[in-house]
């Protein structure tokens, strides 16, 4: 539904995105299923994508790394510091 | 420098503040839901009450924890696994899940840790103003106070033992600039020149190439958001940046923090409950605020599954 929701919010607004943070654990389509139709639209091959996740145990990162994104910030995340973490991750500086 | 400047940390305290008091009643009554599910959860819950609960739970660290309340957050994870590797099955396990979603319960009645620690976070940007006119000093200062900025005037050049932030250069006197902006670049500062409205001085502020020129007559507070913004980095403010979380409420957290950065924020929520049938049709509404957009987007679960939005922004309901 996710996919869908971008697609038709891209098609009828006329938007694009900079940057994707995406969550993890959702119902229906998940973080990394969104990720990988995500990469397969037209125009959001290659937009940056963190995940967002309270998905923080060893077996879960192991498989994060695998994906391409740029990188993750747990939840709970911290809001002083959550721009400074995703700016860095999307290397906008 | 960081992007959310510690100068900015009282804005953002500040916002986190009046986002708990919105959110508090809901948080608590969720916490107060969790207790009860997990009270009357039995050996032989469907699977459906148990995906239910962890995923409440789930929702609860990313939104109790952001908000301060990191033991409450503990708690919450806690119940997620728990719940998730099955460990309901025995009174004892059915026990202690009951203790730790009444002790999460109970944190929320605390002040969140974060407010005080964030209210005592010394500042560390700092901006020096290199001028002779004390009234311009003053008119900046004034701003830069209410923004927990630390501003400090130079009459000739300033101090190279302190790391500035931001140094605003005022051209309004007859000398010789280039040197002095020259070395101030190298100091890896931001630089603000403030030139009269003259066509020579214009020119001078321009031809010190690569700085931000302004008016000197801009207003105090246009030229601290000048500064403020060229500090956090040019890119940030205006990159738009699609969020996707089932949890309306995280969304429209974080909605408000990175647009309290300069980011634009389209925030798509996933929920799981359908909210209704699609006899509204397939829709999209959108909400404007000053800085985002919040759709709260659900799907038909009786017959088209259709998606469709209720286009209630809950920034500015």
């Amino acid at each position: 539904m996710s996919l869908v929701v971008i697609d038709t919010t891209t098609r009828r607004w006329g938007q694009s995105f900079d940057a994707v943070v995406l969550d993890v654990m959702m119902p229906e389509l998940d973080g990394p299923s969104t990720l990988g139709r995500l990469r397969a639209m037209t125009g959001h091959d290659s937009v940056p994508v963190v995940f967002l996740t309270a998905k923080v145990q060893a077996t879960d990162q192991d498989r994060f790394a695998g994906m391409d994104i740029c990188g993750v910030v747990t939840k709970p995340f911290d809001p002083m510091t959550l721009v400074e973490q995703l700016t860095d991750h999307f290397s906008w500086r | 420098m960081a992007l959310t400047d510690p100068a900015d940390h009282g804005g953002v305290a500040d916002l986190l503040e009046r986002l708990w008091q919105q959110r508090r009643p809901s948080v608590v009554a969720r916490a107060e839901a969790l207790v009860t599910a997990v009270e009357v959860l039995g050996p032989n819950a469907s699977a459906s009450e148990v995906d239910q609960i962890e995923r409440e739970a789930h929702r609860l660290v990313g939104t109790v924890g952001t908000f301060g309340f990191p033991a409450a957050a503990e708690h919450a994870r806690r119940i997620e696994h728990a719940v998730a590797a099955g460990a309901f099955q025995r009174h004892d396990d059915r026990r202690e899940l009951t203790c730790w979603a009444s002790a999460l319960r109970s944190e929320l009645d605390r002040d969140p840790e974060r407010a005080a620690g964030v209210r005592s976070a010394p500042s560390t940007t700092t901006v020096g103003v290199v001028t002779t006119d004390p009234m311009l000093t003053e008119r900046l200062r004034k701003e830069a106070a209410d923004r927990d900025i630390v501003l400090k005037q130079a009459v000739a050049v300033p101090d190279r033992h302190v790391e500035w932030s931001a140094v605003v250069v005022d051209l309004d006197e007859d000398r010789e600039m280039s040197g002095l902006v020259n070395d101030l670049r190298s100091e890896n500062a931001t630089l603000v020149v403030l030139a009269s409205d003259e066509l020579d001085q214009r020119l001078r502020g321009a031809q010190l190439g690569r700085v931000v020129t302004m008016s000197r007559n801009a207003e105090p507070h246009v030229i601290m958001d000048v500064i403020v913004q060229s500090v956090r980095g040019k890119t940030v403010a205006g990159s738009s940046v699609l969020a996707l979380d089932d949890d309306p409420d995280m969304l429209s957290d974080l909605a408000a923090i990175l647009g309290h950065a300069g980011l634009d924020v389209q925030a798509v929520a996933d929920p799981d409950e359908s909210g209704g049938h699609c006899n509204i049709g397939a829709r999209t509404s959108s909400c404007s605020t000053s800085t985002s957009r919040v759709w709260t987007a659900s799907r038909c679960a009786k017959c088209c599954a259709a998606i469709y939005a209720f286009g209630r922004c809950r920034s500015c309901s």
